[in-house]
């Protein structure tokens, strides 16, 4: 047998999170810059084009444009990440690539929490960008002389059935802005470790894709019909979202401790699925 | 002689399928032991299971020493391996490739690590390649790049499943000539159905068929073993030598293969060099034309020991 040079050494930590720097460092690289970028210009354009309509009509609602661009913004983001993640586990497991990974001296329990903390950071990464680069934008239209209307009045822009609703719209304050980034960026979280849980079960991409959409349905069905009851889990945090929007004061820690905890939970299941699964 | 790997009585089920039925192998450290099967022998299944990837229905395995089983993590530290037909993130180097596998299995200073990753890269013929992206690649390079990132950690044991399959002459070649460069530094265990190769760069052979051991041993056991003679008599007369060599202990079989050449099988092949001649000396007055061994290959053996398995199999089925 050859020797090593004497610098060089045998890694002989035998842990089950072994590689995890390694492969966070390539599941980052999946996330950053390409569909942060994506999911960032995503986002902008969805602002450009209620904002340029907004400038057009002479209207200029604040409510048109805040509640519009975030509601559309929130709903994309969660689809685009069920869309983004469906074969974060699958696609490795189809390509071989994951057999390549877990053949080397590199943990299961690793593979999979870099694929979820990398994930994670990424979707989080998007909402605090485009949150971040759209508030000044917003406090901009609100400068121009629109701070307070009635929603009902947006009717005469967008045709919006919300008008019943009959709430007033302000810009919230930065911190109640910077809560509702964090409740949207959990909920993307959640989603991602959803994604996860299921691409460990299933042996479809099509229906890893499909469960996704369906968790992400029921999370809006049980915010319409449930929320009250369904307040110390994710569906809290769409809750926290829609009343923060409307600067209503929000009780954002029992969700978010709620939806990390599910999340973490379905990491954990995920982990144990994966390292009980055959690779081929 | 230690062993590198060790099977008992291993088995593996998919579903309905029967994969592994009880597989009883060794492979010597410090050999190049060729794993010849054909398709759907089980070799596959075999490799999985050593390196962790794939759980036995049954029975159990040793690697370098240790018991597969759990997370498998110590064992893999110890060996490369590459799977068939390897699988790398497309949107990798060549370079990166072996970056990260050596990142993987060594720890030491970034230029020291460099220059493994450029030794490797030498090793393997791919240094004029480093900065391609792997799915620019052929076949052969790929497999080529399979192999570098398995060695990079220079591990005791190396296992490739079908290494050299759907590759084109050159890229055999190269598959095989790398392997056997690599003979000396640590065990080799490489699964195959091309029965050249094996035969070319083995020197130990492990035959499955049907997810069992038909046979194994060192490669010269299996060709010096069973050798064949080819025997030829001067045809003046009708001397027929077939009876009095059938008596010699260390003959198996004479077989007439032509008006006046037969086909001596031996089971002793330093007897049959030593004694052969003079038996057929003085044959009714004939004169000996022709004595010379006939070349056994390894597919001729490999033939009759999975005919003899299916003799075996009908034999226990019937």
């Amino acid at each position: 047998m050859t020797a090593e040079p004497a610098s060089l050494s045998r890694i002989e930590t035998n842990h089950p999170f072994r590689g995890i720097g390694g492969m966070l460092g390539v599941e980052l690289r999946v996330w950053f810059p390409w569909r942060v970028l994506l999911l960032t210009i995503a986002g902008l354009g969805i602002y450009a084009t209620i904002y340029i309509p907004w400038r057009i009509s002479g209207v200029k609602q604040l409510g048109a444009l805040f509640l519009w661009s975030m509601a559309l913004w929130l709903i994309f983001l969660l689809f685009a990440t069920i869309s983004l993640s469906e074969g974060t586990v699958l696609g490795d497991i189809e390509r071989g690539t994951a057999s390549w990974l877990v053949g080397m001296p590199i943990g299961r329990p690793a593979v999979i929490a870099a694929k979820a903390a990398a994930s994670a950071a990424g979707v989080s990464a998007a909402v605090y960008i485009v949150g971040g680069v759209l508030y000044p934008l917003f406090e901009a239209a609100s400068r121009e002389g629109v701070t307070r209307f009635r929603v009902d009045e947006l009717t005469e822009v967008t045709s919006a059935p919300i008008g019943k609703w009959g709430v007033y719209v302000t810009l919230p304050e930065a911190g109640q802005y910077f809560a509702i980034l964090t409740a949207i960026a959990l909920l993307g979280v959640f989603l991602v470790a959803v994604m996860i849980a299921l691409g460990s079960m299933i042996r479809s991409r099509t229906a890893v894709f499909g469960m996704g959409l369906a968790c992400f349905a029921a999370l809006m069905v049980g915010w319409l019909i449930a929320r009250d009851a369904l307040a110390v889990s994710p569906v809290g945090l769409v809750t926290a979202v829609t009343e923060g929007l409307q600067t209503k004061p929000i009780e954002l820690a029992v969700p978010a401790a709620a939806t990390v905890a599910s999340s973490l939970a379905l990491v954990a299941l995920a982990t144990w699925n994966f390292g009980r699964r055959e690779l081929s | 002689m230690t062993a590198a790997v060790e099977t008992f009585g291993l088995v593996k089920r998919y579903r309905k399928v029967n994969a592994l039925r009880g597989l009883d192998l060794t492979v010597p450290a410090g050999t190049v032991c060729g794993f010849l099967g054909p398709n759907g022998a089980g070799k596959t299944s075999t490799m999985r299971i050593l390196m962790g990837l794939s759980r036995p229905t049954a029975g159990s395995a040793r690697v370098l020493g240790a018991p597969v089983g759990g997370d498998g993590l110590a064992i893999r530290s110890r060996v490369g391996y590459l799977g068939q037909d390897p699988s790398f993130y497309p949107r990798f180097r060549v370079r990166r490739v072996l970056q990260f596998a050596a990142r993987r299995y060594l720890a030491g200073p970034r230029r020291e690590i460099e220059d493994r990753v450029d030794e490797t890269l030498e090793q393997v013929g791919l240094a004029d390649r480093a900065k391609r992206r792997v799915k620019a690649l052929s076949g052969g390079e790929r497999q080529r790049l399979g192999i570098g990132q398995a060695v990079i950690g220079r591990p005791e044991l190396l296992i490739l499943d079908e290494p050299s399959v759907g590759l084109d002459p050159e890229g055999r070649f190269q598959v095989l000539s790398l392997i056997d460069s690599l003979r000396d530094q640590m065990t080799v265990f490489y699964s195959s159905h091309i029965l050249d190769d094996v035969q070319r760069i083995a020197d130990h052979v492990v035959i499955l068929d049907r997810g069992r051991v038909i046979d194994q041993g060192p490669m010269d056991h299996f060709l010096g073993s069973g050798a064949r003679y080819r025997v030829a008599l001067d045809g003046k007369t009708d001397a027929d030598p077939a009876g009095s060599l059938q008596n010699l202990p260390w003959v198996s079989k004479v077989s007439r293969v032509g008006d006046a050449n037969w086909d001596v099988a031996v089971t002793d092949r330093t007897a049959a060099e030593n004694e052969l001649l003079a038996a057929l000396a003085g044959q009714h007055g004939s004169a000996v034309t022709e004595l010379r061994p006939l070349v056994q290959s390894l597919e001729d053996i490999y033939m009759a020991a999975v005919e003899a398995g299916d003799s075996e199999e009908v034999g226990h089925d019937g």
